[in-house]
């Protein structure tokens, strides 16, 4: 749910890095946090347990140029892994504007991958949110490991709906790929942004033609 | 409220605004924020400002829902507000027209009470204003003539030296 303030001349945009227990979210934006000039970001913020999992969120504000005349805000949010924290996964994703799913490569995660991305078609149902409707892209994370699934495999798994996603891989522990993958989430999100926005203009400029012409 | 977005114009941005304006002064507090159910800052008004207002508003966001959702689970139905007191801050978070909050950071000598108090007020000013918020969408009446252009080779976030060096090893 984008947010547009024509006063501060800022658009607000929600991203929520999904996906199985210890895949890497969490590291995707610790690394972020690392690589980001503080110009753009603010600090990050941790709400885990001792054993640094994630209990309810981590969060890490960014902000970007790329619409010309505005501020774009991305707030980057990741869920808890783990299937008991359902509800809190449910929370989080409230008033998400993009997806990113960070699987995890190993063969022995490939049951995890699918039950967390069934997980998130769920709640996003919840809120009667689909899938397909939402942008999203896909990241497998860990390339660095042995015992990893080949691309075409995890595309199989995970890449099957109507229209294909983006996908990238990442080590994220490495840094590699993940600027690329908030690059193509924030660029697919800004895309949704202004093409709904083109939309409700029209429509707001044919109310006032009817308007017109009733008079 | 609509899936892809909502937004303010500059007028509901100042009236916001002066709204917070008048609840930080009124109540003596510290910072007042106005955000979303999903932590985005409409307005705020007080001492704090930078990243450091996402941050309170993403927490505060966070607190209020897992609260309210912990009271629908006991069968309660949903809290309206929410207080946490420390040794010298408080914090107060009210749901306003449902899809909003009004966050007041507040410190001795003010308390609770007056917060509470001065809350309610600006809660009633502002509510018809923010159901209209909820309804206009993306493109409210007056906006029109505002168009969105995304640079198609503009890169949201370009690589820096911390990136080439955390990666080239
Ligand atoms: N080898 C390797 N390890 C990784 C990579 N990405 C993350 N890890 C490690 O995997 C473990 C879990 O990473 P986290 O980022 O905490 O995972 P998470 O997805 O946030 O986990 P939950 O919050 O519990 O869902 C950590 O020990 C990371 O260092 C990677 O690309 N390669
Ligand atoms: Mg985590």
């Amino acid at each position: 749910m984008s947010f547009v303030s024509f006063q501060k001349r800022e658009i607000t945009f929600k991203l929520v890095y999904y996906g199985p227990p210890l895949s890497g979210k969490t590291t995707n934006l610790e690394l972020l946090h690392k690589v980001i000039p503080a110009t753009e970001r603010g600090d990050m913020t941790m709400l885990s347990t001792r054993q640094d999992r994630t209990l309810y969120f981590d969060f890490l504000p960014l902000q970007s140029n790329a619409i010309k005349g505005f501020v774009s805000k991305f707030q980057l949010y990741t869920v808890p892994g783990q299937p008991i924290y359902t509800e809190t996964r449910r929370i989080v994703l409230n008033g998400v504007d993009g997806v990113v799913f960070v699987a995890d490569s190993q063969w022995s995660e490939m049951e995890a991958n699918t039950d967390s991305f069934e997980n998130l078609k769920e709640n996003l149902a919840t809120d009667d949110v689909s899938l397909e409707d939402l942008p999203h892209i896909l990241q497998f994370n860990k390339r660095d490991l042995p015992e990893i699934a080949p691309i075409h495999y995890l595309e199989f798994m995970l890449n099957r709906g109507e229209h294909r996603v983006p996908s990238f891989e990442s080590v994220a522990t490495e840094g590699t790929g993940i600027r690329e993958s908030l690059n193509a989430m924030a660029k697919l999100v800004m895309a949704r942004f202004i093409k709904e926005h083109k939309m409700e203009i029209g429509e707001v400029i044919n109310r006032e033609d009817l308007a017109v012409s009733d008079a | 409220m609509s899936m892809t977005g909502y937004s303010l114009t500059v007028e509901q941005g100042c009236a916001i605004e002066s709204a917070m304006c008048e609840l930080e002064v009124q109540a003596e507090a510290e910072t007042v924020l106005c955000i979303d159910c999903s932590g985005a800052i409409l307005g705020q008004a007080g001492t704090l400002e930078g990243h450091i207002l996402d941050t309170v508003s993403a927490l505060s966001a966070g607190s209020f829902a897992a609260t309210h959702e912990l009271s629908r689970v006991l069968g309660e139905g949903g809290f309206e507000a929410v207080h946490h007191q420390g040794h010298k801050k408080g914090i107060y978070i009210h749901s306003v027209a449902e899809e909003f909050r009004i966050v007041v950071v507040f410190a001795k000598p003010t308390t609770i009470g007056l917060v509470k108090l001065y809350a309610a007020k600006t809660i009633k000013e502002i509510t018809p204003l923010l159901m209209h918020v909820i309804n206009q969408g993306l493109a409210p009446m007056g906006q029109e003539s505002v168009t969105f252009d995304l640079d198609p080779n503009a890169v949201p976030f370009n690589e820096t030296e911390a990136h080439r060096a955390a990666t080239s090893n």
